[in-house]
């Protein structure tokens, strides 16, 4: 028996995994994908809904081709998280960092890394996987390379776990919540922790979007 | 058999047409699909999907302008109408494609007026 909602639940659900649409342009398509679906069965009592389906599905078109077609017609979604990730980025040297007697701010930290070798290595590879995503941000040029949206994204996670741990690691050490509240970490840090967030999403969207106008190509040729 | 209006003349033509059909109210893409198909007895094909990202570049530009709105079965769905920029530009898109149109008859009028 042809369960219409799961259908749709499917094809969403494709689309979601293979196109780089937002969820509004989908609600839209399913919207259009209903309406013809009622359409072909108006037109044909006969039809099996199923086959219906499978019509109004196939004259919606190719999910390559959807998404290539509504990346051409507005700036595309990676290219708002990629903006917003490299603003909040810059933004970030600007703010407080951290704070453990007195604030310190992002552009502070790089005066603080000369005499400390490790950290200033750390410091050097967690940000040159942003400096690497420059071309994108220039160019709009596709990366290939998906080492460096999860690299950009190892970092943003991954200072969010070190952020979390050295600040209950400080609470066990001081006995109380002194670590937690206030947090030593301030807007700065998150800023700059989320900027790696939005970049690697874009980088991600990027990738998803070149994946599927390369399958679009493939088909037409 | 080939088709006697071509790809290239549909994406050409796809805003004056698109802007046109707002000009009688507020539709939604399966609508303004049904209404390129009538006004052209068919001759016009637009692939269904591809009618949205037109929808949304016009909507970018400000020509249209888009709001959601439940349906009686309770379906989120995006109705636009057009702006006064978007009139502005339509009467611009008419004055163009009247002025080709002419010159097109004219010149297919036996060559006499070329």
């Amino acid at each position: 028996m042809f369960d219409l909602e799961k259908a749709v639940l499917g094809w969403r659900e494709g689309q979601e995994r293979q196109a780089s649409l937002a969820p509004c342009e989908l609600d839209e398509l399913e919207d259009h994908l209903r309406a013809r679906f009622d359409l072909e069965l108006e037109l044909d009592t006969a039809l099996a809904p199923a086959t219906a389906f499978a019509i109004a599905r196939r004259e919606l078109g190719e999910t390559a081709t959807l998404s290539r077609e509504f990346a051409k017609a507005g700036r595309p979604r990676w290219r708002r998280w990629l903006f917003a990730g490299w603003g909040m980025y810059a933004a970030s040297w600007f703010l407080p960092v951290h704070e453990v007697f007195v604030s310190t701010y992002g552009y502070e930290l790089l005066r603080e890394l000369t005499g400390d070798l490790p950290d200033a290595v750390m410091f050097l590879v967690m940000n040159l996987a942003m400096v690497m995503t420059v071309p994108v941000l220039r160019r709009g040029r596709p990366s290939r390379r998906r080492w460096l949206g999860r690299w950009v994204g190892a970092v943003g996670v991954g200072a969010v776990g070190l952020a979390v741990v050295a600040m209950v690691w400080g609470s066990i050490e001081t006995g109380g919540v002194g670590w937690l509240f206030p947090p030593p970490f301030l807007v700065g840090f998150w800023t700059w922790t989320a900027s790696f967030l939005c970049v690697a999403r874009a980088l991600r969207l990027r990738a998803k979007e070149w994946r599927s106008a390369n399958a679009g190509e493939a088909l037409a040729s | 058999m080939k088709k006697p209006v071509y790809k290239e003349l549909v994406a050409a033509s796809s805003r004056p047409m698109v802007l046109s059909i707002l000009t009688g109210g507020e539709s939604y893409g399966y609508e303004i699909l049904k209404q390129v198909k009538l006004l052209s007895g068919g001759e016009v094909e637009w692939s269904d999907g591809m009618l949205y990202p037109v929808l949304h570049r016009l909507e970018r530009d400000g020509l249209i302008t888009g709001r959601w709105q439940l349906t009686d079965e309770g379906r989120r769905r995006k109705y636009y109408r057009l702006t006064d920029r978007g009139k502005g530009q339509l009467a611009r898109d008419r004055a163009g494609w009247r002025a080709v149109h002419g010159a097109l008859e004219m010149s297919w009028g036996g060559g006499r007026n070329v």
